[in-house]
């Protein structure tokens, strides 16, 4: 027999410890059918050969630029959000917004200021504005527009004299949509002049764009779906793509020849390298896992000497089967106050053991959980009596049997298990990275007892802080 | 313990840790599932324990100034209380009073009884004394030091309230003797036991 268990357990741990498939063998073959694929995002490519020369609209992308995503989307590991598509969606995602509400009133009241030449109205409009679409990032899905806003800010500027936050202004304009232009004829001949300086020296000095975002908690979460971003920036010689996510920026360059097809391959090829493959739905069972650790205030709902309070901590472990199903474990360690005439003669220390599965829905930073279980409750030795004398004399203090009889006035109920089922509502909202703030309410009632015992509907509320582990 | 809670006016009214324990009862309106986030919160901030108010020591002053109607007696009263939510315990010590003295000497104790009946409610109480069934007897004349008399009177019942920081209410008999009496507050240890006093 433990030949035989010998044998299985060897089994397990020699399957275990078997090399897992290369990730190029799983792409050759076809995916699992329960493969989870990685999200990637590609916004519209920032094409800074328009720079150059007249103005010019964003036209048919370079065939390089084509070619990249054409082979990025060849890798059915991915699921590619194409420019377009990422334009549309996070376009309506970001317009929906209260801030972005917000930020056009600000653009109306700029433009307003601007016509009416109240220079420093529009300063304060259209500044407070841009701040807001810079932070939702919404030059990535509508260039032109906040480039535009961004080029009339620096006409304000100019006429005001500020010729140097004037300067700043169309440089951002440029490196935003590098095909904007000032318009001869129709704008002030200094203000073109002064746009056409900042262009020349731009594309003389060939910056890297030194825009720094203040990406704000809402942005995040608009772009929590966009899984890894993708940004290309084109010019003469490269093509850079920058991709970001979570976890962090990586960069990929590729130096641009003859062969704009191959070039754009082999950056597509680099990008997919440096992407996670994806994992299998079956492998992801137990993806989520969380250490919980909180403050415990309990009492019985129905008990012989009223309401009282237990103070504890308990420790939870929780992992996640599939979207929204999970397990539980927790154990509870508390003891007990006084009830309000001190029936009880002393604290009730107990130990509480609890198995359970539920449910949970997730709304933005806040889950909310439901949990049916089994609870176990170990109650240590319980005296009670209700006599104000045995209270407050000890046996030795020698008081009168008719006000006290030590041997007949207290009961006792000796240690004991109790179980039965437990209903818990729990709620966790996410604080920062994988820490959440906990607030839970359970009851319970007991089934089974090794000794009988009054006390029973154990109520319990919870505060603790939480840690996922994904 | 007294409550801060005011009304909807704004006026202060006073509760007892007692009415707080009544407005969660089942029978209570307020009882509910709404009522249980209040009563966790309760439990986890403030805590909602026993009540022990006037537990203690409580000595007998007498012939004041300020209170004609306190009559000046020979013998004072210790209480050494213990409360327990609405029941009230404990045990109330004699002294034979000592002009220029500090009465409250063991030496001058001359009678302990073990409180018995006793309830309290707010800021009310009311006791008697346990006596053994004694014959009443004068004072012993030949070691008076000790000495009361064993029947000041009998089934002797106390009836206090608490009036800023004192114990104030009246002493009755069942001969119909009853008089007014005042306690306050003393520190120390309170006394669990008459035999010691007894025996000597």
């Amino acid at each position: 027999m433990r030949s035989l268990l010998f044998l299985i357990i060897s089994a397990i741990y020699s399957a275990s410890w078997a090399n897992p498939p290369a990730d190029v063998e799983r792409l050759k073959s076809n995916l699992e059918p329960n493969f989870q694929k990685v999200q990637v995002t590609i916004f519209p490519l920032n094409d800074q050969r328009r720079m150059k020369g007249k103005a010019s609209p964003a036209a048919t992308p370079p065939a390089v630029w084509t070619e990249f995503v054409r082979h990025l989307r060849l890798h059915h590991n991915l699921r590619i959000r194409t420019p377009s598509s990422s334009r549309d969606i996070l376009g309506e995602r970001i317009r929906q917004t209260q801030a972005y509400t917000k930020a056009m009133k600000e653009v109306r009241l700029g433009r307003t200021a601007f016509d009416e030449v109240r220079l420093n109205d529009v300063d304060k409009h259209l500044g407070k504005a841009l701040e807001i679409m810079l932070a939702l990032r919404y030059h990535w899905i509508n260039p032109s527009e906040v480039a535009a806003i961004m080029l009339m800010r620096g006409q304000a500027f100019k006429e005001a004299k500020k010729t140097v936050d004037a300067e700043f202004s169309f440089r951002r304009a440029l490196e935003i949509d590098p095909g904007i232009r000032m318009k001869p004829g129709f704008d002030h001949p200094d203000m073109v002049s002064l746009f056409e300086r900042v262009r020349i020296r731009l594309l003389n000095r060939r910056e890297r764009s030194g825009l720094v975002l203040n990406v704000s908690r809402e942005t995040r979460s608009l772009y929590a779906l966009a899984g890894y971003s993708l940004h290309g920036r084109l010019t003469d010689q490269t093509l850079e793509i920058r991709m970001e996510s979570p976890r962090g920026v990586l960069r990929e360059r590729i130096q641009l020849g003859e062969d704009s097809k191959g070039d754009g391959q082999r950056l597509a090829s680099r990008v997919h390298a440096g992407l996670p493959f994806g994992r299998n739905a079956q492998e992801a069972i137990l993806s989520w896992l969380s250490f919980d650790l909180g403050f415990d205030g309990s009492t019985y709902l129905s008990s012989p000497v009223g309401l009282f309070p237990h103070y504890g901590v308990r420790g939870q472990m929780g992992t996640m089967l599939g979207e929204t199903i999970f397990l539980v474990t927790d154990i509870l360690m508390s003891i007990s106050g006084r009830d309000f005439h001190e029936h009880l003669r002393q604290s009730i220390t107990s130990f509480r053991l609890h198995f359970g599965g539920g449910s949970q829905a997730r709304f933005g930073k806040f889950r909310g959980l439901i949990t049916i279980g089994l609870q176990a409750d170990r109650l240590s030795e319980v005296v009670v009596t209700n006599s104000a004398a045995c209270k407050y004399f000890r046996p030795e203090d020698l008081v009168p049997r008719e006000l006290c009889d030590f041997e007949r006035d207290i009961d006792r109920t000796e240690p004991s298990w109790s179980v039965g089922p437990a209903l818990s509502l729990e709620g966790r909202l996410n604080l920062f990275n994988q820490i959440d703030l906990i607030t839970r309410v359970r009851v319970g009632a007991y089934v089974l007892h090794t000794e009988e015992h009054d006390f029973d509907w154990p109520l319990s509320g919870t505060v603790g802080l939480g840690y996922r582990l994904e | 313990m007294t409550l801060a809670i005011h009304d909807k006016m704004g006026r202060p009214v006073k509760g007892t840790q007692d009415d707080m324990r009544h407005f969660f009862s089942p029978g209570s309106i307020a009882f509910g599932p709404s009522s249980y986030p209040v009563f966790l919160l309760c439990l986890l901030l403030i805590g909602c324990g026993s009540e022990r108010t006037y537990s203690g020591i409580w000595r007998e002053v007498n012939c004041e100034d300020e209170d004609p109607e306190t009559v000046c007696r020979n013998e004072l009263y210790e209480l050494h209380l213990g409360r327990f939510g609405q029941k009230l315990t404990g045990v109330a010590v004699r002294y034979q009073s000592q002009e220029r003295l500090d009465t409250f000497e063991r030496s001058f104790a001359c009678g302990c009884f073990f409180v018995r009946g006793g309830r309290a409610e707010e800021n009310e109480m009311s006791f008697g004394l346990f006596e053994e069934d004694i014959m009443c007897t004068e004072p012993n004349t030949e070691n008076n030091r000790r000495q009361c008399p064993d029947c000041e009177c009998q089934n002797r019942r106390f009836d206090l309230v608490e009036t800023d920081g004192a114990l104030i209410g009246f002493m009755s008999c069942d001969d119909g003797q009853t008089h007014k009496i005042r306690f306050e507050q003393s520190e120390g240890k309170p006394r669990r036991r008459c035999v010691d006093l007894l025996e000597e």
